[in-house]
């Protein structure tokens, strides 16, 4: 506690954990700052969630150590860590209202019971629930119990708060406005939390750093622009969001490293560190590809690929265009929409990319 | 409404039934409990009978006292097994459960006659306790001697239902709890016991409503010689006492009796469901 200031909010350190012979989280590090709003992120069985638990107290690790504010609480029981934690099925009590059930906390804590009256209202307030106290929480709306879980969490006033995969049973509307409303109070409330979902759309949107987790491995730690823009493996590039790659082997071509794929040399973003004849993938994004229709129109310095359109998919702001390569590759492109602008199926067309636009990958 | 219709009309043969072997003997008995034994004539004397004359108040109170004492034996008993049931390997626990069902598909007589084996008189274990171990002996035909038996019974059918009660039970509401800062006792006061009481509930008011009415293993064991209700109603529907009308007002109270302590256990069970009425 003496340099409480100095040190991360949350510490992970070297946390191993596995569940008979699988290996649920290996080797994990991981320092979460004060304020800082960190998701874990990746596929079902990646160990997002274990990690999450191992904070919370629920799950001991095999080994490493686990700090909050700088007191380790490795062996500390979960109920005297002092964390919140929101569960993916809300875990409300359904016995109780849900006055009762944001009381809770304070009741086993033993606060004055005006003291709980008072906050019960206030944190009602912040998840906009006034009036709802009364009900039975089996009479409540997916989106009410998840702000009823969260005024819970929050109630006690702990020192971090966990959330696990917590809009992953409502229905997109509802998912989108939770998400920007849990972002905006943990940025009122300043408190530090620790965020688990599969969903990378939601990671991006409120996150202030992602944990891109793979089979109990961290693959990548970045904000989210990082994440999406410059993933540093294979498995990154094709969670979060959509990427094309195009795989093939480096060469050394008039004093420069390209790519060669099939009978087509792609030229590599600046400073991409490639030694010839290795194996690399290089990844576009959809909207960062662009279409000519002919020769004359493609831009300077842009790799070119040539193809056929295969599927065409307007969609108001953006036009989704499927272009097949020659080798039966499909690469997909987001072209912001033009009136006149129809890519027509079976039409020929280039693909064209600025080689800054693309990040190499090493398969 | 037409497909409707069609499906009420299945429905006929298990109205018919139901009519002919539960509701006119029904009708019957309570018609009967108002007449009189020897001229038939209307007379409330009957149940004047049941609730003045000494040997039908004394099997009344036997009645409910017998049925508490199993329901509290079978409730606690049940509820232990449940819990450890509840935290074995799928496997280990579908054996134990199947094994369980088996006390409900035996006869009584033959549940009896196992007892009488192995705890009568001369039963295997009585000999063991009494000749090897120098305990005194289980005396099987006593009050308590009938709970036990009929335990066997009880703590299977409360075992089955606080089984599927504790599995049911969502472990994220301990977790949650623990993580507001409730210790291990608070979770179960606060928490657990709350969660579980309305199964609790259902389950003890099966066992309860089946000791009220328990009947073929106690005549087996005992005969006459407790004085159950049951066993009251049914030495009047034999020869030796024969007296239909008594019979019947008897048949009626048990009725009552059972019918009022499952609405009110129902009553408690909907205030303690979740969201239920206060």
């Amino acid at each position: 506690m003496r340099d409480q200031g100095a040190r991360a909010a949350v510490e992970i350190n070297a946390v191993t954990k596995r569940f008979g012979n699988v290996v649920a989280v290996a080797d994990f590090s991981l320092e979460v700052q004060r304020g800082e709003l960190v998701t874990l992120l990746g596929p079902s069985g990646c160990g997002k969630t274990t990690t999450l638990r191992i904070v919370a107290g629920f799950e001991r690790p095999d080994s490493g150590r686990v700090f909050i504010f700088g007191r380790e609480v490795t062996h500390v029981p979960p109920e005297r860590r002092d964390v919140g934690m929101v569960f993916q099925n809300y875990a409300l009590f359904p016995h109780m209202t849900v006055f009762q059930n944001v009381a809770f906390p304070m009741r086993i804590a033993k606060r004055p019971k005006r003291e709980i009256r008072e906050k019960v209202r206030e944190y009602l307030a912040l998840v906009r629930l006034e009036g709802l106290e009364g009900r039975y929480v089996t009479q409540l709306s997916g989106g009410q119990k998840q702000r009823v879980a969260l005024a819970r969490a929050l109630a006690r006033s702990p020192k971090i708060l966990l959330l696990d995969e917590p809009l992953s049973a409502l229905d997109a509307k509802i998912r989108i406005q939770l998400r920007e409303e849990i972002r905006q109070l943990q940025q009122k409330l300043g408190i530090t939390t620790l965020y688990v979902t599969h969903d990378q759309e939601e990671a991006l949107s409120i996150s202030d750093r992602i944990v891109v987790m793979n089979e109990g491995n961290i693959e990548q730690v970045g904000a989210p622009t990082e994440i999406y823009f410059r993933p540093r493996t294979l498995f990154v590039a094709s969670f979060v969001g959509t990427m094309n790659f195009f795989t093939g082997t480096a060469v050394t071509t008039g004093g420069e490293i390209k790519l060669k794929w099939h009978e087509v040399l792609l030229s590599l973003p600046p400073g991409a560190n490639v030694k010839p004849g290795e194996a690399i993938s290089v990844g576009v994004r959809p909207e960062r590809l662009s279409l000519a229709f002919d020769g004359v129109t493609i831009p300077p310095g842009h790799n070119v690929i040539p193809g056929d359109v295969s599927f065409v998919t307007f969609l108001g702001s953006i036009m989704r265009v499927e272009v097949m390569l020659a080798d039966g590759t499909k690469v997909k492109i987001d072209l912001p929409t033009k009136e006149g602008v129809n890519p027509q199926r079976g039409q020929k067309v280039y693909l064209c990319f600025s080689p800054d636009d693309a990040v190499v990958l090493k398969t | 409404m037409r497909r409707i219709s069609h499906e009420w009309f299945f429905l006929i043969p298990i109205t018919v039934f139901l009519g002919l072997f539960v509701f006119y003997p029904l009708t019957r008995v309570v018609l009967r409990s108002f007449t009189d034994n020897l001229t038939g004539h209307f007379t409330l004397q009957n149940y004047l009978n049941a609730f003045t004359q000494t040997r039908y108040l004394g099997s009344l109170k036997n009645t409910l006292w017998f049925a508490g004492a199993c329901t509290l034996v079978g409730a606690v008993g049940g509820t232990f097994v449940g819990l450890l049931a509840s935290r074995m390997s799928p496997k280990a626990r579908g054996m134990l459960l199947s094994f369980y069902s088996l006390p409900m598909t035996l006869s009584s007589l033959v549940v009896a006659f196992a007892f009488i084996v192995l705890l009568g008189r001369n039963g295997v274990f009585n000999i063991i306790l009494n000749r090897y171990l120098g305990l005194p002996k289980f005396d099987l035909y006593s009050w308590h001697g009938l709970v036990v038996t009929y335990s066997f019974y009880n703590i299977p059918l409360m075992t089955l239902t606080m089984a599927s009660v504790f599995l049911n039970l969502d472990r994220s509401l301990i977790e949650a709890a623990r993580n507001l800062g409730a210790k291990a006792w608070q979770v179960w006061i606060y928490v657990i016991i709350p969660v579980l009481a309305p199964g609790f509930i259902a389950g003890i008011s099966i066992v309860l409503a089946g000791m009220l009415a328990a009947f073929g293993t106690a005549l087996a064991l005992t005969g006459m010689a407790k004085s159950l209700l049951s066993l009251q109603i049914y030495s009047h529907a034999s020869e030796s006492n024969y007296n239909i009308p008594q019979a019947s007002a008897l048949a009626v109270v048990l009725i009552v009796v059972i019918v009022g302590s499952l609405a009110t256990l129902n009553w408690i069970e909907r205030r303690l469901r979740p969201g239920g009425e206060r």
